[in-house]
């Protein structure tokens, strides 16, 4: 079942524009969420705006925005005022320039989008603005105007559609000389850089998200399924490790043991170990239908 | 002075070990928030909550957890049932892998946090650690535990210092094949395409975050500003969507565009600015 659009409007690139369809690429709906509950009633609980002082009950139509010009001075703000700093609302990615893909600081990077044509008439010009910008590895930066905000968004190809990404503000994103200017400069020999480098390629892998196993969302459906079921659950204990004191010596003791670990490129993903019998035949399931729909927690078991 | 950090642990690649602190790199700080105040009184607000059905006030020691497992059921799931399952924080950020950074798929990035050595001792083995994936050219993939969640990130080197991105796990990213399947498979004209390629040179700039401005944010603290100050705004009249019709013959546009584009100043081609840090 196709997935219902979260925006519609046009992508314009100069002169050439088509009708575009926007839809979420992630989501949180397969994640176990809870409720609050009263304990002794077993009632869900709904919320309540109080005066912080007087204590009464505040309804909606007496509540009001505050602006906290000076410490414990408002000045009130009302959805009028709002409405003045309305920005021009043109339902348009508006492409305004090119980048080379490469260029990207990925730290701007904020939720995505997947971005299809919304008809068939509009699918050429859709095709011809993602070829271009594949054949050139440029990612588009746009704007776009969200709910009275305006938002920068990169735009990249992706398979027969275009990947849209909200890019932060720059206020948003810290500096990092504040944080990386103290860093001391220190020499490193040659000969630990290659020890490191041949740990790292003892070490390499092919990308693939697909392996990555929520260790925590797992073990929260299981204690949730045993909690159905009235069973104990007891927590694992774990060591805390300590700054290297020898490096040398720790980078040659690593490229032993990593000798002898002939199975790391298949660890992060997969800990047997750790994993509850249910879950090996979930993982290797999730492998192949990809959306892995087992790993709906015990809500769709149990009702269905 | 560096600002301090969220989390304090070690980097472990292998045997080697260094102690690291981090830092979020995206901050709300600098937004303009808002209080929900008692129009009459002025005071703030403050959330109560209350049974839905008894419409009693509970309090926070009265409130639990529910597991809806079936409409309108639930499974009470107390603080300990929680730490029961906790992943103990190992404080340890340990890359067990690493990837080609080009690799990394932008749609699996989270937020970002800059990670630095945590004490004199550390400054060596964080340096030999940073400059391996550097002249690599790999990020490293690693489980790290915070807020009793485990999360996986990826490190990458980045000027004196690491960065880490937490990733999404694969089921909280949508199947692409849902949405774009139902595009056409039709191969677009190739002379439509050069076209196309010729405009996006003339557009072509670097990556430049000074325009990446909050244009709201600003027009927000002008209407702030006036209010303090008692004056009236008037409302910016928005700007009438302009023709947005679609492209009729999409070849003949995109010469019109292509002209368009020589006529009008390579706003684009701005200095090529304090690009992203990698080459340090």
């Amino acid at each position: 079942m196709a997935p219902r659009a979260s925006w519609k409007g046009y992508l314009k690139l100069s002169l050439v524009s088509c009708p575009v369809a926007m839809f979420p690429a992630t989501t949180a709906s397969e994640r176990i969420s809870f409720n609050t509950l009263n304990r002794d009633t077993g009632n869900r609980l709904k919320q309540l705006m109080v005066d912080s002082v007087t204590e009464d009950v505040v309804e909606r139509e007496d509540r009001v925005r505050g602006y906290e010009f000076a410490k414990g001075n408002y000045v009130t703000v009302e959805d009028e005022d709002l409405d003045k700093v309305q920005l021009e609302s043109s339902h348009t990615i508006d492409i305004t320039e090119f980048v080379p893909e490469s260029e990207i600081d990925t730290v701007f990077l904020d939720g995505t989008h997947y971005l299809a044509p919304d008809d068939k008439v509009g699918e050429e010009a859709f095709a011809v603005i993602r070829e271009a910008m594949k054949k050139k590895k440029v990612v588009g930066l746009g704007k776009l105007i969200l709910n009275r905000r305006e938002r920068i968004v990169a735009l990249s190809p992706r398979g027969k559609g275009i990947l849209m990404t909200n890019v932060h503000y720059k206020y948003e994103v810290r500096e990092d000389d504040a944080y990386f200017d103290d860093i001391g400069d220190v020499k490193i020999s040659e000969e630990m850089l290659d020890l490191a480098e041949h740990i790292i390629d003892k070490k390499k892998g092919k990308f693939d998200p697909e392996r990555f196993e929520d260790r925590y969302e797992n073990a929260l459906i299981e204690m949730l399924r045993a909690k159905q079921q009235g069973v104990e659950i007891t927590a694992p204990k774990q060591e805390r490790p300590s700054n290297v004191v020898n490096l040398m010596d720790a980078l040659r003791r690593s490229i032993e043991s990593e000798k002898g670990a002939k199975a790391g490129k298949d660890e992060p993903a997969r800990r047997p170990a750790e994993k509850s019998k249910a879950h090996t035949a979930k993982g290797a399931a999730a492998k192949t239908t990809k959306k892995s729909v087992a790993q709906k927690p015990a809500r769709k078991r149990a009702s269905g | 002075m560096a600002p301090s950090s969220s989390w304090k642990g070690y980097l472990k690649l292998s045997l080697v070990t260094c102690a690291v602190a981090m830092a979020p790199a995206i901050t709300t700080r600098d937004k303009t928030r808002f209080n929900m105040l008692n129009r009459h009184t002025g005071n703030r607000l403050s959330m109560r909550m209350i049974d839905s059905v008894t419409e009693e006030i509970v309090e926070r020691d009265d409130q639990v957890k529910g597991y809806e497992h079936a409409k309108g059921q639930y499974t009470q799931v107390e603080e300990e049932d929680f730490d029961a399952i906790a992943l103990e924080s190992k404080h340890t950020i340990e890359m067990t892998e690493f990837v080609d950074e080009d690799d990394l798929d932008t749609l699996y990035l989270g937020d970002s946090h800059y990670l630095m050595p945590d004490d004199e001792v550390a400054i060596e083995a964080f340096a030999v650690i940073r400059e391996a994936m550097r002249s690599t050219k790999v990020a490293g993939v690693a489980r790290v535990t915070v807020n009793k969640r485990e999360r996986w990130v990826a490190v990458r080197p980045r000027g004196k210092g690491i960065l880490l991105t937490t990733m999404r796990y694969p089921y909280e990213v949508r199947d692409e094949r849902q949405v774009f399947d139902r595009i056409g498979d039709e191969k677009p004209d190739a002379k439509a395409v050069e076209a196309m390629e010729e405009i996006i040179d003339q557009m072509s700039g670097h990556w430049d975050t000074s325009w990446f401005n909050d244009r709201y944010e600003q027009a927000l603290g002008k209407v702030l500003k006036a209010k303090q100050s008692g004056k009236t705004i008037k409302a910016a009249a928005p700007e009438k969507a302009k023709g947005e019709s679609n492209v009729v013959n999409l070849m003949d546009t995109l010469r019109k565009a292509i002209e368009a584009e020589k006529r009008s100043k390579p706003a684009a081609k701005k200095k090529p600015s304090r690009s992203k840090r990698t080459a340090a």
